[in-house]
């Protein structure tokens, strides 16, 4: 199988008056399809930079990313984008018109009524079809970021990035949102791009982990999830590997904030 | 019995004292009672006979004239001529601004141009160009709409530009990730994106527009046969109808409460409030 996503040599730099910012440098790697990987790292280290420059947001200052073949230029609809923010519905349509507007947009359906349905099928996913005919501004931050993530899945894209989602809900609705995921994923194949400050939902989701650090290189770590489970279940504690992996990830990640250690 | 038939008094003085205090907090109750305060006051003003009656009519004389307007269609004559130039102002000053808004958005000299102009021309009374608009147009309905045009134009482009421009980024990005290119993404994103500041900009044209036509009116007059609300008034100072004048001015007051507190308010409550962006 070749390499579904592909990035070369990816260097982000911010020009701000004479100051030169460097997000992240030399960042290379490659996913199969289908793969779910995590990227962790402490903030500040560029995920955020980098999971928008993957999706086209962002021109790269140098390197170059290829999806499915394709060299990714500008944003589109080849791959789904759930943001670090609150904010990322459109206030003046109702929660169901936030995730039927892409499918309606780019045509995914004939008619209403199809769409519809499978726009309500997302939203039930995620616990919130109850509320399809509120504003966005009616919910919580929490509910929001569930909506954005019911309307990046209803998309049903090949490559999907999120960008910490699952940061602002609470315990029991995170670990419900973390199984759907894991099993949206596992039955349709979609490959993921996770960023998280959380190592446990890190280790219980990805089959991949990336870590990223402060200093450059910016890459720490880019290895397979070794731990050997159900694959459309999460990890937990009980499988073997898990406290070795936990350790090793947060070691990691300590050392990256450490922005002079690997100069 | 007695003590009994105080205590029943009691009560319902309590609940009369509980039904206007309600009624009170209700905001539309406490303005009709000014209203009637105010026209109690006028009364009493008139049968004083302090003021010479011919310049101090009766409310009685002004209703009257009043409803004589209004049922001999001259009233609706009179203000469909005047909502007439102003919504022809509001329609090309809106086509006007949406145009140079969108050229202000492709190119950022072009936008630095638009907003000097703004700067310049914003604070000219409307009025103050009318003796240059007879100049260069003629006495007419064309010379009012040119004014109402002036009027409206700067504070609807000033809105509208900066609210395209503070679109949040977010909003763009979610276009772009959506697939949404050019006219598709000024429909689907800008445009909604910055209709708080578009309806600001279109209340504050229609505030300006309005007082300057009912300026421009009174020194223009009747262009044809018909003319509108500020001729009128024009008209009946010099017949000496005083109470025809208040009842056109009551008219021009009731235009002004409806549209800013009917029309835009209405339309508030179906966008910006509902989606919870009211600015
Ligand atoms: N538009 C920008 N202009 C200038 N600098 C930026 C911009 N966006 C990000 N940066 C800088 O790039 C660096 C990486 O930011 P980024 O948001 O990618 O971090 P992050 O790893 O996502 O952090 P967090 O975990 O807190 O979300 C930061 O130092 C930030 O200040
Ligand atoms: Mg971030």
């Amino acid at each position: 199988m070749t390499d579904f996503l592909c990035v070369n040599n990816l260097t982000q730099h911010f020009i701000s008056g004479d100051q030169k910012l460097e997000a992240y440098s030399k960042v290379s790697f490659s996913l199969k399809k289908g793969e779910f990987l995590s990227i962790t790292g402490p903030s500040g280290c560029g995920k955020t930079t980098l999971l928008r420059t993957i999706g086209g947001f962002l021109p790269p200052t140098s390197g170059t990313i290829s999806i499915a073949g394709k060299d990714i230029k500008e944003p589109g609809t080849h791959c789904g984008m759930v943001f670090q923010t609150f904010d990322q519905l459109l206030p003046w349509k109702t929660i169901l018109g936030n995730v039927m507007y892409p499918l309606i947009i780019n045509h995914k359906f004939t008619n209403r009524v199809e769409t519809q349905h499978h726009a309500r099928k997302y939203l039930d996913m995620v616990g919130l079809d109850k509320f399809k005919d509120y504003y966005p501004y009616q919910l919580s931050g929490g509910m929001k970021q569930r909506v954005a993530i019911a309307r990046a899945l209803a998309m049903e894209p090949s490559l999907i990035l999120m960008d910490e989602p699952f940061a602002s809900v609470d315990a029991d609705t995170r670990v419900m949102l973390q199984r759907e995921l894991k099993s949206i994923w596992y039955k349709s194949g979609i490959t993921v791009l996770f960023v998280t400050h959380s190592i446990i939902e890190a280790i219980s989701l990805s089959t991949r982990f990336l870590v990223m650090g402060k200093s450059k290189p910016s890459i720490r770590l880019f290895e397979e999830n070794s731990i050997h489970s159900e694959p459309d279940k999460l990890i937990t504690p009980e499988n073997t590997g898990y406290s070795e992996w936990w350790s090793r990830l947060s070691h990691l990640i300590r050392e990256g904030n450490d922005s002079s250690a690997h100069e | 019995m007695q003590r009994k038939q105080a205590l029943i008094e009691n009560e319902i003085w309590k609940s009369l004292i509980g039904i206007s205090s309600r009624m009170w907090k209700k905001g539309w109750i406490r303005g009709i009672l000014y209203i009637f305060l105010v026209i109690a006051l006028w009364q009493v003003a008139y049968v004083s006979k302090r003021f010479p009656p011919i310049l101090f009519p009766s409310i009685g004389e002004i209703a009257h004239s009043f409803l004589r307007d209004l049922l001999n269609g001259s009233m609706l004559s009179r203000i469909g001529f005047s909502l007439k130039l102003i919504l022809y102002g509001m329609i090309i000053s809106a086509t006007i601004a949406m145009v140079l808004t969108l050229l202000a958005m492709a190119s950022k000299n072009f936008k630095s141009l638009v907003t000097s102009m703004i700067s310049i021309f914003d604070p000219l009374p409307g009025i103050a160009l009318l003796p240059l608009a007879i100049l260069w147009i003629g006495i007419g309905e064309e010379a009012i709409i040119f004014i109402m045009i002036h009027s409206i134009i700067w504070p609807m482009l000033l809105n509208v530009i900066g609210g395209f421009s503070s679109v949040p980024a977010i909003y763009r990005d979610l276009g772009y990730a959506f697939g949404l290119k050019r006219n598709r993404f000024v429909f689907g994103i800008l445009i909604p994106a910055s209709i708080p500041s578009i309806l600001t900009g279109f209340k504050t044209g229609w505030s300006r527009a309005w007082r300057a036509l009912i300026s421009a009116e009174m020194v223009f007059g009747a262009t044809g046969s018909s003319w509108g609300i500020g001729w009128d008034i024009y008209l009946k100072r010099s017949y000496l109808d005083m109470a025809g004048m208040f009842a056109s001015l009551l008219v021009i007051m009731i235009i002004g409460i409806v549209v800013e507190n009917l029309i835009f308010k209405t339309i508030e409550r179906v966008t910006v409030i509902k989606w919870g962006m009211a600015l």
